[in-house]
């Protein structure tokens, strides 16, 4: 059980924006794709999941390449994306199939682990951020993904809000062992949450580097080593480029 | 896992349900000031001689003549009569409205095919129809049907096209991840989305069909409020005019009511100012 990228290289009509992007996920795993914004972490994400499937290059999933919608991965995106003309519960049962019941009861399930019991009857209008995006989490769990596709999913919260999703997303994750791609912009996220980290940078994005967070479970925010990792990735990402520039801007 | 959540919690009972009734019953009383007050006024002017009553009737003798006709009965035929032209014509209208503005809304390539002609058709003041409504279909009640249904087409027409291009994109990828088909797409995601924005069309589609009612029954017609307000031409009675005119806003104003209770009721889940 695994999800290969295989040189997956993705062109808009004016320009390239990811080039080349090669890695694999073993299972289980919680594998961060981490960048600067514009560097085309959304893009890839889009191709892994099939939403956008005019790339070049492979993604396999389970040994066969497969260049559509999968429903064996899940995706959770920036934003809610919540069908406000449906309640909480039923926003939840929306991916699945069979019976009525069946399914509320399923939703059901999933509500009372993101913490949402006694929410099912009311409409998004109704939630606030964290919670929108707690069902978010209930609706692309219920259909017991193997894979799960997270885009920012944590970047339009404020930051203790953020930091009780994070906190929920390794818990389902220690429950599920589902295996994570996790698409962010935060290093301190990256950190705390991930088991391997896929630095993109520049345009088109390009595979930078490839760190193994050898952190034990559960990891403390504010350890040292990963401080450590923090700054070397602030390296690579920061100091290095506008060292670069200012000795391009010189010369 | 913590169970409990301490983010904000929904936006219950924002007020007092008391403050509230005594808030809503405000406007009502103060919108009427005004109205009451040139009642009055136009009632005293008359009495007093002032306004001629061949050319305006009091309020009073305009109130006795519509009790008049209800008394002998022949004000529910009129009223009833037209009811049912302008009801079958908004539901053909809004009907093939909904079919074609789907389909059209869905399709580019249905866009591409029909938009161009039904833009051209919109085009046409739908008035100037009669002429030929009339020699295709005679007097009778089709010419009077299509013609409220050619009104009420257009605007349900037009604002289910924008409602369903305008629906959110972010939607209908979740769906896609959930590996729906494009009926599905469609059943669960475009409609729901668009309903908004189709009743927004039905309600000003009835307004106008209300409008085109009374140039139906105006063109030729032996029973309905149009025909009271020519009546009330050809024997110089203005309270009959009057009075029809009163029937005409009062029914308008009911049928909107309806349509904006229905509005309400199927988007509560809408996030809205006026829902405060
Ligand atoms: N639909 C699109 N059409 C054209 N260019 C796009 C489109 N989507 C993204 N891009 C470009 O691709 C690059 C990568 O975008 P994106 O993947 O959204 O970056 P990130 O998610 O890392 O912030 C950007 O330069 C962006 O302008
Ligand atoms: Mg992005």
């Amino acid at each position: 059980m695994s999800l290969q990228v295989r040189n997956v290289s993705k062109e808009f009509e004016t320009r390239k924006a990811i080039s080349n992007i090669s890695f694999n996920t073993e299972s289980g795993e919680i594998i961060g794709i981490l960048g600067t914004s514009g560097c085309g972490k959304s893009t890839l994400l889009r191709a892994v999941s099939g939403l956008d499937s005019s790339y070049t290059g492979d993604v396999i999933i389970d040994g066969e390449v497969c260049n559509d919608i999968d429903e064996r991965l899940g995706f959770i995106f920036q934003q809610p994306r919540l069908m406000p003309w449906l309640s909480v519960l039923d926003n939840v049962s929306f991916g699945l199939k069979g019976g009525k019941e069946e399914r509320r009861s399923n939703a059901a399930r999933y509500l009372d682990l993101v913490g949402l019991k006694g929410n099912e009857q009311d409409y998004p209008k109704q939630l606030s951020g964290g919670m929108a995006q707690r069902v978010a989490i209930a609706r692309a769990l219920v259909t017991s993904p193997q894979y799960l596709l997270l885009d920012e999913p944590f970047s339009a919260l404020d930051a203790f809000t953020k930091m009780k999703l994070q906190d929920l997303l390794l818990d389902i994750w220690e429950a599920y062992k589902t295996t994570i791609l996790l698409v962010t912009h935060d290093v301190e996220e990256a950190l705390y949450l991930c088991d391997r980290l896929i630095i993109l940078k520049g345009q088109p994005g390009r595979k930078d580097e490839e760190i193994v967070i050898d952190e034990p479970r559960p990891r403390s925010r504010g350890s040292v080593n990963l401080a450590e990792y923090k700054e070397h990735i602030l390296e690579r990402l920061e100091l290095t480029t506008s060292a670069t520039e200012i000795g391009g801007a010189t010369t | 896992m913590a169970k409990q959540h301490t983010e904000a919690l929904p936006l219950k009972g924002i007020a007092g349900k008391s403050a509230e009734r005594q808030l809503r019953l405000h406007p009502i009383l103060i919108g009427s000031i005004l109205p009451f007050i040139l009642l009055i006024i136009w009632e005293s002017l008359s009495r007093l001689g002032i306004l001629p009553s061949y050319l305006l009737p009091a309020p009073t003798v305009i109130f006795s003549t519509i009790v008049e006709l209800g008394a002998d009965g022949s004000l529910f035929g009129h009223i009833g009569i037209t009811l049912y032209r302008i009801f079958l014509g908004f539901l053909l209208g809004a009907a093939s409205a909904l079919l074609l503005g789907s389909f059209v809304g869905i399709y580019r390539k249905a866009e591409q095919f029909f938009d161009p002609i039904i833009q051209a058709f919109r085009s046409i003041p739908s008035l100037a129809w009669v002429p030929l409504f009339i020699l295709w279909m005679g007097i009778a009640e089709a010419s009077k049907v299509t013609l409220i249904a050619v009104g009420v087409f257009f605007p349900v027409y037009l604002n289910v096209v924008s409602g369903i291009l305008s629906v959110d994109r972010q939607l209908i990828e979740v769906g896609k991840m959930y590996g729906l088909n494009s009926y599905q797409l469609v059943k669960r995601i475009i409609l729901p989305a668009s309903l908004p924005s189709f009743l927004v069309g039905l309600r000003s589609g009835l307004g106008l069909g209300w409008m085109f009612v009374v140039a139906a029954e105006l063109m030729g017609a032996s029973q309905g409020l149009g025909y009271l307000l020519v009546l009330g031409q050809n024997t110089y009675s203005p309270e009959l005019i009057i009075a029809s005119i009163v029937l005409f806003a009062l029914l308008g104003k009911v049928s909107d009511a309806l349509l904006k209770k229905v509005e309400y009721r199927s988007l509560h889940w809408q996030d809205r100012m006026e829902q405060r």
